[in-house]
């Protein structure tokens, strides 16, 4: 079984990001009728997306929520020896994203980083990843970035191009030899085909960029995003829940034993769903989706830093479940200090050394 | 007093969630592409939320449960 028991590691504080350019309704008018824009947002909940520029990527985004988290906290950045970076959309295809987030971020050389490649299911993936390397090292600190800039992925004959928004987050933990965390991990590789960029990869590096009709209607290259929307929905609202109520019985807990459900924003209704099945208040369910629409691996924190940044409120006990691509999903709790949750930044920078001339290498 | 039947309750609330939709008149709603992935989802909370059910993945992803008025209700009966 896919269970994980991890102790001695606690989360300090989070902190968030979104690029300050955000389409609404009126933007979505360009390139749909207002009839299809009103049934996407009936069905999904978003109303608006961030929307990175040409030159940022999810590393920038993970960057200024990471600079945002460490000048907040006031950490010393020689005391972090674990780094890793969660993305589907690294900035090069070598070397690890991670690696330039080691120098942007100024860390040792005794830092240790990866990148880890999941996407919706990326929070909890990347937050047993964390408790596993912190609780086996030497090190005081870890720090968790995570982000993802899918809405380059879908171009704008697709309606999922309103679902996408872009966005970064950074988490730090500390060893501190207390405590307990159950993580429950899950994976069904049989739906690889669910949610899927089928060109730009290894598999098929350059396939032409004539975008085609698709069985669902939609035009697409193989470089857009493709997704099965009611497989994905079905799965979301049946294995997900179920996998919630398994930790609720493995931890011999329920929904009466946590303050907050940080979920994976995928769909308004899919929120509405998973908490009337696990006997959650859903106004325990922070939701951002209407503002930042699906932003992958970094919309737990986010929802979180979207709720709680900037409250004074006491500790709460949070019960995290990402899902999606993959098809991955996972199940965790920790506690969380809303005084060490910032409120979310907007950004428009990019990482200008990143933009490589070869000529000059 | 009138007692509404499962039928007419799910008729109830699917056009007024989705008011744009004939689901009386056709059998093949899915199959002609006037519900998509989108309207499905819609379908799938409303009469999940209004009939307390539980439908499973293989039946939430069998498309002909969705084909007409008629099969919506054979769905939320199987599980009510």
């Amino acid at each position: 079984m896919s269970w994980f028991i991890s102790k001695g590691v606690h989360i300090v504080g989070m902190a968030a990001a979104v690029p300050e350019y955000r389409e609404g309704i009126e933007e979505y008018k360009k390139f749909f009728d207002i009839e299809e824009v009103e049934k996407f947002i009936n069905s999904t909940g978003v109303k608006s997306t961030h929307k990175s520029t040409a030159m940022q990527t999810a590393s920038d985004l993970g960057y200024a929520a990471a600079v945002r988290l460490l000048e907040g906290l006031s950490i010393d950045r020689s005391e972090i020896g674990v780094m890793t970076f969660v993305t589907l959309s690294p900035d090069y295809k070598k070397p690890s994203t991670s690696c330039v987030l080691h120098k942007r971020l100024g860390l040792s050389d005794e830092c240790t980083v990866m990148d880890v490649g999941h996407g919706c299911a990326g929070f909890v993936y990347g937050h047993q990843v964390m408790q596993s390397l912190l609780s086996t090292s030497d090190a005081r600190y870890g720090l968790l970035v995570l982000g993802e800039t899918t809405s380059k992925l879908v171009g704008p004959h697709d309606h999922n191009y309103m679902m996408f928004g872009d966005a970064g987050a950074a988490v730090l933990y500390e060893r501190d030899g207390l405590g307990e965390c159950t993580t429950l991990l899950k994976s069904d590789g049989s739906r690889y085909k669910a949610i899927i960029v089928p060109g730009g990869g290894f598999r098929n590096p350059k396939p032409d960029d004539n975008a085609v009709v698709c069985r669902d209607g939609a035009k697409r290259t193989h470089y857009d995003l493709f997704m099965n929307g009611i497989d994905v929905f079905a799965f979301s609202i049946s294995d997900v829940p179920k996998a919630i109520s398994e930790y609720f019985e493995r931890t011999n807990t329920s929904a009466e034993n946590y303050d907050v459900f940080a979920l994976h924003q995928a769909n308004k209704r899919i929120l509405s769903l998973i908490a009337k099945k696990i006997g959650a208040d859903l106004n325990k369910v922070p939701i951002c989706i209407e503002e930042y629409g699906n932003t992958s691996s970094v919309s737990i924190p986010l929802a979180l830093c979207d709720c709680y940044g900037s409250q004074s409120a006491e500790p709460v006990r949070v019960l995290a479940s990402g899902f999606g691509v993959g098809l991955a999903w996972g199940v965790t709790t920790f506690e969380l200090n809303p005084k060490a949750v910032f409120p979310v930044v907007l950004t428009s920078e990019h990482f200008d050394e990143g933009i490589i001339d070869i000529r000059m290498l | 007093m009138v007692v509404e039947t499962t039928q007419s309750r799910v008729l109830r609330v699917l056009t007024e969630a989705i008011p744009g939709i004939d689901f009386e008149n056709s059998d093949s709603l899915v199959d002609d592409k006037k519900l998509d992935s989108l309207m499905l989802a819609v379908i799938i909370t409303v009469i999940t939320m209004e009939f307390d059910i539980d439908i499973p993945f293989e039946d939430l992803t069998d498309s002909s449960n969705f084909n007409s008025l008629e099969s919506i209700t054979g769905l939320v009966e199987k599980y009510l």
